[in-house]
Parts: structure tokens; C-alpha cells; sequence
């Protein structure tokens, strides 16, 4: 078994680096710049049953080391997924995580349904959106809500299933039993913080949506110490996802306990991110493994305690 | 082929109000064609986090020449930027203006730093284009900003709002009246702008906008450059930055 490979459920990754929603297009976008296929894997555009526009300009926003966005879920729908990106995403030698999103429960099952067919590793459930009005995010702080979805999309789909939990959620270890009791395999923390930015010249709110998804750099403290928090409780595999810019972003995380990482925002300005990171994983790790270090932060702190 | 190249600043000079041309040394990534743009790495470190759009000023070898505004925290770090400080450019990116035929009449309006592209259109045909230049700025500039057009075009017409320079006014009170003599209209400036020129023309087959919008990675896939086309979504950085008039839609 090679030193990088991670298990999580029962997929297997080559390594613990996948790209996350909404930052890698439906792959082919990032394939133009690398193979893919070197990932462990990566999360597709969440995509609806109907094509959806998306929010008015502007979009995106930059705060101090870190982005706040207001897309909307812009996506082409589903019959135009099937038809246009499937026969690609069928083809490759990584896990092709497809990410679900709705604003009705009904819309999450008629997706999965279709999605049963398809030659694709798994599915994460978006019930993490901030910047739409219905479903998304206000699904993802309810955890009765996440166990009903969850469940449902399980059972329908056949496949693994992964949620996407938003950080608004007041109890996020309630929120993540809630997924292993659904039968899901693994939680995917955080989605993006609700934030806000006023545009002074015009002394008004940037987007019109008002609030927006805030990621970058700036959040990983946060993330992290869910993370950390998360692994104390042993619910489920935690896959890392917030503000990871470079290799060390990825080893804090994997030391603190998960088991695979999403980088983001990142892709925006370094569309190679993935590539570069997982040559650095394989580097660093030529003697140890990986599955042997995730949440190693927590026994070196009790050692250093006794 | 898109590659990230690290440009070494050659110089950085205010040329007018807030406007600056930045001159960049750097590996030379072949032919880039007029319309394209880059996205500027502003800082090494992660704040400010996104690059920067940019069109294209002008390209001689490996010197890359880009003309900006200080608009917001990005570009007023840019413009601090000293001779010999390193900037990383992702080129090129999105598509260009169509190729134009030798001894086409073709009209040029542009308005403030939209006159990048622009510029780097004149200077890849110079001679071969009957080019008809129209552009305007809100005050000042220095005459290399403009010198390319004055150089190559049949007639060059230059405006300030505050009279500073050329004539006083918008640059649209002063295109001619008749705009049929022109096989190709080219355009890039403020939205404003390219809405009224596009109400002056009847043919909107032969107009080509070079459109601005906010963008967050550069090459599709952030999808924060919407702009409404008259059949679906446009995306100003994977289906632009350049549209013919007859797919831009201007009422939001």
C-alpha cells in the first residue's frame, strides 16, 4: 500500500488531497492545467435538478487573506450535467465526488435517483449553501433535517455519501452524529462562513444578497479547531476543507484529525494548487503514512501532558 | 497555452490621476493575441488573496506592459510597487478581438484604462489597419499612454472631461455621426459608455466590446464574471472578455 493512500468508508483515495465545490469547475477545467487524476479526487459544482442563473454582480468580494463569495449555485442543472460532463467524469482514474444541492428536500432524492446510475465515487450532499433562499444552508443547521436528507439520499443512491456542514450550524458535533446516524461516511467541514462586507463608497452592502460565504486563508484557525474538536468525538472520517493554501495547511490538518483535505479558494489563484500539494505529500512521505498521523496532534498533546 | 510567469517590474510610473503603466520583464510566452489579459499576483503572501484582471497594454519581447487605475486595497498596493519587486502573471487568458483585414476602416473607441487592449490592438497591426482612434479620459494623462494611437491611426481624437487635454467632453460627442463606413466598430471602456455607442449603432454584428467585470480566478471557474448575453450567461473571462454587440445585453 503505498504511504499516501487513505481509506475513508469504503472509498480509497491515492492520497488525501481532493479539490473542493465550486473551485474546480467540473474537473475538465482543471485539467487543462494538469492530469487530474493525480488527486485523490475531487467535488464537483453542486448541481441542481433545474439550470440555475445564479445572484446578481458582484459576486466576489476580497476581505483581509480571504474571499467572500455570493454565487448562487450558478449551474447548468442536471440534464445538461448528465450530457456534458458525466461521459468525462466516467473516464478518470480519481474519485469523482458529485456535490448535490436543493432548495426543496424532494429536489436532493430526484438527483440522487438519477445519479444512482452514474459511474462516479460518491456524492456530498450540500446542506451548506449560504447564498441561496431556500434549502442549502438552512437544511445544514437543523440536525434533524440533515439526518431526514441524509438518510433518504443514502438509501436512494447506493453509493457513499458525504455532507458538507456549514459552520452556522450552533451544534456541529449534533449535526455530524446526525450524518453518521443517516448512514453517511464522512463529514466535510466547513462549508463557507455567512459574512458580511460594506462597500463604503457607497455606503451600502456589497452584495445584494447581503450576506456571503467567507473563505480563504483566514478562516483555517477556525475550521481546524472543529476539526480538532470533531476528532475528540469520534463520529465519522473528517474530510479538512477551509482556507488550506499550501503543503504544511495540510499536514495541520491531517495532524489534527482529518483523514482527507479540500483545497478551495486556493485554485482561484494558483489554478496548479492540487498539482504542486500532492507532489509535496508524496514527498514528505516516504518513511511514515499517512493513515498513521491522522490526529497525531492529539496523542503528542496528551503525552506532553503526562 | 496558459503559463504563470514571474515578472520582474522594470518600471511603474504614474502616468495621470491615479493611472499607471507597469512594465514587467519576463519570460517571453510567444504570441499573445489583441483582448487578451493576465491575472496579476499582486503580493507572494495570501492577503490580498485573488489576482487581478488586466488586459494587455502593449508586448515587446519579454516586456509586458500594463495600463491600471487604482480603483480599491489591490491596485494601490500595485501602485507602490518599486522597480526590480517581483509580480506573478497567469497569460494569457480569454479570447481576443477577430482578426482584421489590411486597409479595414476600422473605428476605435476607448475610454480611461479600457484603452489597454485597445492599444494592444494598434500596435499589432500599426500600419496594415486604417484605424479611426476616439478616446477620452476624466483628466490628464502623459502622451505615452496615447502615443500608439496618435502613431498608427488615420485620425486620432483624444477628450478630457475637465479639458486638460484634447477636447472637453466624453469621447462619444465626438465619434462621427455616420458609423457606416466602418467595416468594424472596437470598443472597451465603462459600461456606461459602451451602452450609449451601442444605441448609436444600426449593424451590431460589426461592434466588439472588450467588457469588464469582477473577477475572481481568471479562466472559468469561480463563475464570478456573469454578465447577461441575449441567449444565456456570459462569462466575461472563458467566453470573453471580448463579445460582438450582437451577444451583449444591456439593461440590468
Amino acid at each position: 500500500m503505498s504511504k499516501v493512500q487513505v481509506k475513508v468508508g469504503s472509498l480509497t483515495f491515492k492520497n488525501p488531497i481532493l479539490l473542493a465545490s465550486g473551485t474546480c469547475g467540473n474537473g475538465k477545467e482543471i485539467n487543462k492545467f494538469y492530469d487530474i487524476n493525480i488527486l485523490g479526487g475531487f467535488v464537483t459544482k453542486s448541481i441542481t435538478i433545474n439550470p440555475r442563473e445564479g445572484n446578481p454582480n458582484p459576486r466576489i468580494w476580497e476581505s483581509y487573506a480571504g474571499i467572500l463569495n455570493s454565487i448562487g449555485l450558478e449551474n447548468a442543472g442536471l440534464d445538461k450535467f448528465l450530457e456534458e460532463e458525466i461521459p468525462f467524469l466516467e473516464k478518470l482514474n480519481t474519485n469523482v465526488i458529485v456535490s448535490i444541492a436543493g432548495e426543496k428536500k424532494e429536489e436532493y432524492y430526484e438527483i440522487a435517483r438519477v445519479l444512482r446510475e452514474c459511474k462516479i465515487s460518491g456524492i456530498e450532499i450540500n446542506l451548506s449553501c449560504p447564498n441561496v433562499e431556500g434549502g442549502g444552508m438552512l437544511f445544514g443547521i437543523d440536525s434533524e433535517m440533515v439526518k431526514e436528507i441524509t438518510k433518504n439520499v443514502v438509501n436512494i443512491v447506493d453509493k457513499p455519501v458525504w455532507v458538507k456542514l456549514t459552520p452556522q450550524a450552533k451544534d456541529i458535533i449534533g449535526v455530524a452524529k446526525a450524518v453518521r446516524s443517516a448512514g453517511g461516511e464522512a463529514v466535510v467541514v466547513f462549508n463557507t462562513f455567512l459574512g458580511l462586507a460594506i462597500d463604503w463608497k457607497k455606503r451600502e452592502p456589497v452584495f445584494k444578497r447581503i450576506f456571503a460565504g467567507y473563505s480563504g486563508p483566514a478562516i483555517k484557525p477556525i475550521v481546524l479547531r472543529y476539526v480538532w474538536e470533531l476528532y475528540e468525538e469520534n463520529i465519522l472520517p473528517i474530510v479538512g476543507c477551509g482556507g488550506i493554501v499550501n503543503f504544511t495547511d495540510v499536514l495541520e490538518y491531517i495532524f489534527a484529525g482529518a483523514s482527507l483535505v479540500q483545497i478551495g479558494s486556493a485554485n482561484f489563484r494558483d489554478p496548479w494548487i492540487g498539482e504542486k500539494i500532492v507532489k509535496e505529500v508524496q514527498n514528505y512521505f516516504k518513511e511514515e503514512k499517512v493513515v498513521d498521523l491522522i490526529g497525531i496532534a492529539h496523542k503528542n498533546h496528551e503525552e506532553v501532558d503526562k | 497555452m496558459v503559463k504563470d510567469i514571474v515578472g520582474e517590474i522594470v518600471f511603474n510610473k504614474k502616468v495621470g490621476n491615479n493611472i499607471y503603466i507597469l512594465s514587467l520583464e519576463a519570460e517571453d510566452v510567444g504570441e499573445i493575441y489583441p483582448g487578451q489579459f493576465a491575472m496579476l499576483r499582486i503580493e507572494n503572501g495570501y492577503d490580498p488573496f485573488l489576482r487581478r484582471p488586466m488586459s494587455l497594454f502593449k508586448k515587446i519581447g519579454n516586456k509586458y506592459y500594463f495600463l491600471y487605475q487604482v480603483v480599491g486595497r489591490g491596485t494601490e498596493i500595485l501602485s507602490r510597487k518599486r522597480e526590480g519587486e517581483e509580480i506573478s502573471i497567469l497569460l494569457p487568458l480569454g479570447n481576443s478581438f477577430p482578426k482584421l483585414k489590411e486597409r479595414e476602416n476600422v473605428l476605435i473607441v476607448g475610454g480611461g484604462v479600457g484603452i489597454a487592449p485597445l492599444n494592444f490592438l494598434v500596435n499589432f497591426y500599426k500600419d496594415q489597419v486604417n484605424f479611426y482612434t476616439f478616446i477620452g479620459f476624466s483628466s490628464f494623462v502623459l502622451e505615452e499612454v496615447y502615443v500608439d494611437f496618435k502613431n498608427y491611426s488615420r485620425e486620432f481624437v483624444i477628450s478630457s472631461e475637465d479639458s486638460s487635454l484634447g477636447y472637453k467632453g466624453k469621447i462619444l460627442d465626438f465619434i462621427p455621426e455616420n458609423l457606416d463606413n466602418f467595416e468594424k466598430i472596437i470598443s472597451c471602456g465603462p459600461s456606461k459608455m459602451l451602452e450609449i455607442l451601442m444605441k448609436k449603432v444600426k449593424d451590431k454584428e460589426k461592434v466588439y466590446l472588450s467588457l469588464e467585470e469582477r473577477m475572481g480566478c481568471g479562466f472559468g471557474i469561480c463563475l464570478s464574471c456573469a454578465v447577461r448575453g441575449k441567449n444565456r450567461l456570459l462569462h466575461v473571462c472563458k467566453d470573453g472578455p471580448v463579445f460582438c454587440g450582437t451577444e451583449v445585453v444591456f439593461n440590468e
